[in-house]
C-alpha cells in the first residue's frame, strides 16, 4: 500500500518536471549579421535597444528589463504609456548607437536585441558573455520576419500574428484602392532623409511602403538604403510628391522657400509633406503607409477618416489611443 | 617653363569653371548653357524662366563659385600657415578651426537649432584658434612649436566635445551632424556664395597683399627679427586672416581636408617657394582644384560622392609623384 503511494507520488513529480521542461526550450536564431544565437525561450529578461515599439505591441513589459534612451526621448508611444504607468518604465542602457555595456551587464539580461549599426558593439557584448541579436530590416518582408522573431523569442507567436494581421488590414485598405489606378497615372514619389538631397533608395522599408501606396520611386535604381544625389538629379526626376523623413531638421517650408527647387512639380503644387515622427521598424509602418497613400491619391481615400482608422489601429495593436500618443508627439 | 606653368595655374580656375558649367546630372546642351549665360549677363536670347536656366544659374553656378571660393580660402590659409610655421605638414585646420567649427555645427543641430548654423560654426572656429593662440602665449611671446601643440590640444578638446554632443543627441540629429561633417557643396546657393565671397575676400586679400612678408618669416625667427620684422604682430595678422577665411568657408560647406595641405605643395613644386608668386598661384590652384574635385564628385556617378574623398583620391597620388620628382628643392632647401 505504502509502496503504491510512493509510486504515485513519483509519477506525479516526474510529470511536473516534464511539463516544466517542455514549457522552456532552446532555439537557434540567425540574426541579420548571419550570427547563430542559441536561446532558451521564452526569454525572461531582455534589453531592447531599437525595437521598443514592439514592447507595447506584444505586451513584453514583464520580459524586458531595459531599453535604450531613444525609447524615452524619441518614441512618443513609449513615453505615453510609461508616463501613465510609471511602474512600466525601464532602466536605460545608453543610446541606440552607443550602448552602455556596464548598464547592460548590471541588468543581467538573457538577451540584448539591438540593430546592426555598430557590429563592434555586438561583438563586444558577446565577448562579455551576453547574448545579442542584431536586426536591420531592409524590407517589409524582413520587418515581419524580425517581428516574428520577437514573437518566438518572447513566446508571443500568436500575438505577433494578430499584430501583423492588423498591419495587413491597413495595407489591404490601401492596395485595394490604389491597384485600380492605371500604371500610367501612378505618381512619382521621393523620400528625403536627414538632408534635402539624401533620398531613400531601393533598400529599406520606405521604398516598400511607397510601392504599397502606389507610388513610383525614381531613386529605386540605387540599390542602397539612402543615397546623396545632386539637386540637379532631383530636378531631373521632377517628382509629383516629396515626403520628408519625420525626424529631419527641415520641413516643407524649406523647400517651398528655396528658389532652387521651384521647377520641381511637387514644390510647384505644394505636395511636399513631412511624415509623422514614427518608427518605421514597428507596426506603425502601416499607418505611415496610409498617410502617404492618402496624400498621393487623395481622390481614392475621400471616404476614409485617417485619424479614426489610426486610432482603431493603435487601440488594437498598442492598447492606447492615438490621440493620447499624439500629445507626446505633436503630429 | 616656370613662367608658362605659372600662367597656366593662374588661369586654370577660369577654364575649369567654364567646363564645370557644362557638366551635371541634368542634361543641358552646350548651346543652351551658352545662351543662358549670355542671357543672364548680357540680356540677349530671351529664354524665359525655364528649368535649364534654374539648373545653370541657381544650382550649378553658385555651387561652382562656392567651391572655388572655399578652395581658394583653404589653400591660401595652407600656404600662409606652412610659411609661418616653416612646417610642410601644417594644414589650415592645425589650430583647431575644423574641430571648433564641427563643435559649433554639432551644438547648433543638437540643441540650439534656432541659431544659424553658419554663425555658430564660424564663432566656435574662431574661438578655437583664439584659445590655441592664448594657450601658446608665454610671457607675451608665441613660438611656433607651442602654437602647433596648443592647436593639437584644442582640436582634441573640441573633437571630444563633438563626441559628447553626438552621444547626447537623438539619432536623427546625429545623422544631420555626421552629414555636415563630411563636407559637401550639394546645398550651395547664392546666399552661401555671398557670405563666402565677403568672408573669403576679407581673409584672402590681406594675405595676398602681405605675401612677400612670408618670405621673410619663412627664413626663421632670428633672421626675421634681424631684418626688423615684428614676428609677433605679423604672425598674429596672418593667423587672424587665415582663420577668418577658413572659418567662413568651413561654416558653409563642412570640413574638406587635404586641399589646404596639398595644393600649396603642388604649386611650390611646380613654380618654386617664393611667396610673392606662391600665394596667388596657390589661391588660383586651390580654387581650380576644388571646383574640379566637386565637379567629379557630382558627375562621376549618378549620386554625389563626398568631395573630401575626391580631393584625397586625386590629389594624393599626384602629390606623391611630384614629391618623388621634386624632392627637397620644392621646399626651397
Amino acid at each position: 500500500m505504502v509502496y503504491r503511494a510512493y509510486i504515485k507520488v513519483l509519477i506525479i513529480l516526474i510529470t511536473l518536471v516534464m511539463v516544466g521542461v517542455a514549457s522552456a526550450s532552446t532555439i537557434t536564431i540567425t540574426d541579420k549579421l548571419g550570427r547563430k544565437v542559441s536561446l532558451n525561450v521564452p526569454v525572461k529578461r531582455a534589453v531592447v535597444v531599437i525595437s521598443y515599439e514592439l514592447i507595447p505591441a506584444l505586451n513584453l513589459w514583464s520580459q524586458v528589463s531595459g531599453v535604450s534612451r531613444w525609447a524615452e526621448e524619441n518614441c512618443g508611444l513609449y513615453k505615453a504609456i510609461v508616463t501613465d504607468n510609471k511602474n512600466l518604465r525601464k532602466p536605460l542602457v545608453g543610446t541606440g548607437s552607443d550602448v552602455n555595456v556596464e548598464a547592460v551587464m548590471k541588468l543581467n539580461p538573457d538577451l540584448v536585441i539591438t540593430w546592426t549599426y555598430n557590429p563592434d558593439t555586438i561583438k563586444f557584448l558577446e565577448e562579455k558573455g551576453i547574448k545579442v541579436i542584431g536586426m536591420y530590416p531592409e524590407s517589409l518582408v524582413e520587418l515581419y520576419k524580425d517581428m516574428r522573431m520577437h514573437g518566438i523569442i518572447f513566446g508571443k507567436e500568436k500575438r505577433v500574428e494578430e499584430v501583423i494581421r492588423e498591419m495587413e488590414r491597413v495595407f489591404k485598405l490601401i492596395t485595394e484602392r490604389v491597384s485600380k489606378i492605371p500604371v500610367e497615372r501612378r505618381k512619382k514619389v521621393i523620400h528625403l532623409g536627414g538632408a534635402p538631397t539624401r533620398v531613400s533608395g531601393a533598400l529599406g522599408v520606405t521604398n516598400d511602403i511607397i510601392k504599397i501606396a502606389g507610388g513610383v520611386n525614381p531613386a529605386e535604381t540605387f540599390i542602397q538604403r539612402h543615397i546623396d544625389v545632386s539637386l540637379e538629379k532631383i530636378v531631373q526626376w521632377n517628382p509629383d510628391l516629396i515626403f520628408i523623413w519625420g525626424s529631419a531638421g527641415y520641413d516643407e517650408s524649406w523647400l517651398y522657400n528655396n528658389s532652387q527647387w521651384r521647377f520641381i512639380k511637387a514644390v510647384q503644387t505644394k505636395q511636399v509633406y513631412k511624415l509623422p515622427k514614427w518608427s518605421t521598424w514597428s507596426p506603425r509602418l502601416a499607418p505611415i503607409a496610409l498617410y502617404m497613400a492618402m496624400k498621393i491619391y487623395p481622390e481614392v481615400f475621400r471616404d476614409i477618416n485617417f485619424e479614426k482608422v489610426i486610432d482603431d489601429f493603435y487601440k488594437k495593436v498598442f492598447g492606447i489611443s492615438y490621440y493620447k500618443v499624439r500629445q507626446y508627439e505633436g503630429f | 617653363m616656370k613662367g608658362f606653368r605659372s600662367i597656366l595655374i593662374f588661369i586654370s580656375p577660369v577654364f575649369i569653371t567654364w567646363a564645370s558649367l557644362f557638366l551635371g546630372a541634368y542634361g543641358v546642351t552646350p548651346t543652351m548653357v551658352i545662351k543662358i549665360l549670355l542671357n543672364e549677363t548680357l540680356h540677349i536670347f530671351d529664354i524665359g524662366d525655364i528649368p535649364e536656366k534654374a539648373i545653370i544659374i541657381d544650382i550649378r553656378l553658385p555651387r561652382v563659385i562656392l567651391a572655388g571660393l572655399v578652395g581658394a580660402a583653404l589653400s591660401s590659409a595652407g600656404v600662409t600657415l606652412q610659411g609661418i610655421f616653416r612646417n610642410p605638414l601644417v594644414d589650415p585646420f592645425i589650430l583647431g578651426i575644423s574641430a571648433g567649427a564641427a563643435f559649433g555645427c554639432a551644438i547648433t543641430i543638437g540643441f540650439l537649432s534656432f541659431l544659424p548654423l553658419q554663425i555658430t560654426a564660424f564663432v566656435f572656429a574662431t574661438v578655437a584658434v583664439m584659445v590655441a593662440y592664448g594657450v601658446a602665449r608665454t610671457q607675451g611671446e608665441v613660438s611656433r612649436l607651442p602654437l602647433i601643440l596648443s592647436g593639437v590640444i584644442v582640436s582634441a578638446f573640441f573633437t571630444a566635445m563633438v563626441s559628447i554632443v553626438k552621444f547626447l543627441v537623438d539619432p536623427h540629429k546625429l545623422q544631420s551632424i555626421v552629414y555636415w561633417l563630411m563636407g559637401s557643396f550639394s546645398l550651395a546657393d547664392w546666399r552661401a556664395v555671398k557670405i563666402a565671397g565677403a568672408g573669403v575676400l576679407a581673409g584672402v586679400v590681406p594675405i595676398f597683399l602681405m605675401r612677400w612678408r612670408l618670405n621673410v618669416m619663412s627664413m626663421g625667427e632670428e633672421e626675421a627679427k634681424a631684418l626688423g620684422v615684428n614676428i609677433r604682430r605679423e604672425r598674429l595678422l596672418f593667423i587672424g586672416f587665415s582663420t577668418f577665411a577658413v572659418a567662413v568657408a568651413t561654416s558653409l560647406c563642412g570640413i574638406i581636408g587635404w586641399v589646404g595641405l596639398m595644393v600649396p605643395h603642388l604649386v611650390r613644386m611646380l613654380t618654386g617657394p617664393d611667396h610673392k608668386s606662391l600665394v596667388p598661384l596657390s589661391i588660383a590652384a586651390g580654387a581650380a582644384f576644388m571646383i574640379a574635385a566637386d565637379t567629379v564628385s557630382r558627375t562621376l556617378t549618378t549620386f554625389d560622392i563626398p568631395v573630401g574623398i575626391i580631393t584625397a583620391l586625386t590629389g594624393a597620388p599626384f602629390f606623391i609623384y611630384l614629391m618623388k620628382r621634386g624632392g627637397k628643392e620644392a621646399w626651397g632647401k
